[in-house]
């Protein structure tokens, strides 16, 4: 391979053919073989000099103890899911009538703020939107409405629930359960 | 783009090339026929000692032949900075390449730019 643009004799075209030449020998070296074989080891080095909190004698130790910390925090979250689950399942299912003639006073009287709906059904969905929640928990507050429907019927309050923690799952959900 | 570290330093060179690459002693050589007479890694270890953005260009340029545009684009100058970096590192690459194949008789004083 040669250039026909040298000419020891011309200065300008000795340039240009140097020129030439040099950038066709530095094209060559893409199609050079790359060794990757240490590029790890050193990124990994360049990485724990510049962030020292990364820094691990061991990174198969490191990777152990990641895994471990996960495993950790998928039980952890387990066991606190099983407490609440068990917790609510071992309690009442709906209120007694002490609770729910509270909360009937507590309605007349205005201290509970009250939404009014047409049935049950809009009643649920109202207490379902509102505190999104269990299946179970739905439909134990559903049974909550129909004890103070049957109670406050007769004033023509055709429908109102409450969300808060007095109601609890019912017991054909426990049953089922 | 990762480039390998070069295995073989330019001083090296006064241990000899090896045979096949050994390009024939004649009074007036082709520039292209000098560089063949250097291996990747002795062009690679020319390359190293040039200052970083000329070393830049080169490879975007030369070897990775990507487009002046799009070199300018990549680091952030202007097109006619790239093809002046080029020029000045293709003659910076040339002189540290010659003395070393003056030294080993690839060319002659007369055949020197």
């Amino acid at each position: 391979m040669t250039n026909e643009n040298h000419n020891p004799a011309n200065p300008q075209a000795d340039e240009k053919a140097w020129d030439d030449a040099v950038s066709a020998r530095l094209g060559q070296l893409r199609s050079a073989p790359v060794d990757l074989s240490n590029l790890r080891a050193r990124i990994d080095s360049q990485i724990r000099q510049e962030h020292p909190k990364v820094r691990a004698k061991n990174p198969i130790l490191r990777m152990i103890w990641a895994h471990h910390l996960q495993a950790i925090a998928a039980l952890f979250i387990f066991v606190v899911l099983a407490g609440v689950i068990i917790n609510a399942l071992s309690n009442p299912s709906i209120a007694s009538a002490q609770e729910m003639f509270q909360v009937h006073d507590d309605l007349v009287a205005g201290r509970i703020p009250v939404s009014r709906v047409t049935s049950i059904e809009d009643a649920t969905k109202s207490l379902v939107d509102s505190i999104v929640a269990f299946t179970c928990v739905a439909r134990c507050a559903q049974g909550a409405c129909h004890g103070l429907l049957h109670e406050v019927d007769q004033r023509q309050a055709n429908g109102m629930c409450v969300a808060g923690p007095r109601w609890r799952p019912c017991d054909d959900d426990r049953r089922q359960g | 783009m990762v480039l390998r570290k070069s295995q073989v330093s330019l001083d090296s060179m006064e241990d000899g090339l090896p045979d096949d690459r050994l390009p024939e002693k004649t009074e007036s050589r082709d520039p292209q026929q000098i560089l063949e007479g250097f291996s990747d890694p002795q062009i690679l270890e020319a390359l190293s000692q040039l200052p970083d953005e000329m070393r830049w260009v080169l490879l975007f340029v030369d070897v990775e032949a990507l487009d002046h545009a799009t070199a300018a684009a990549v680091l952030g100058v202007a097109e006619g900075t790239i093809k002046s970096r080029a020029h000045r590192g293709r003659a910076m690459l040339r002189r540290l390449l010659l003395p070393l194949a003056q030294d080993r008789r690839l060319i002659t004083d007369a055949e020197k730019p």
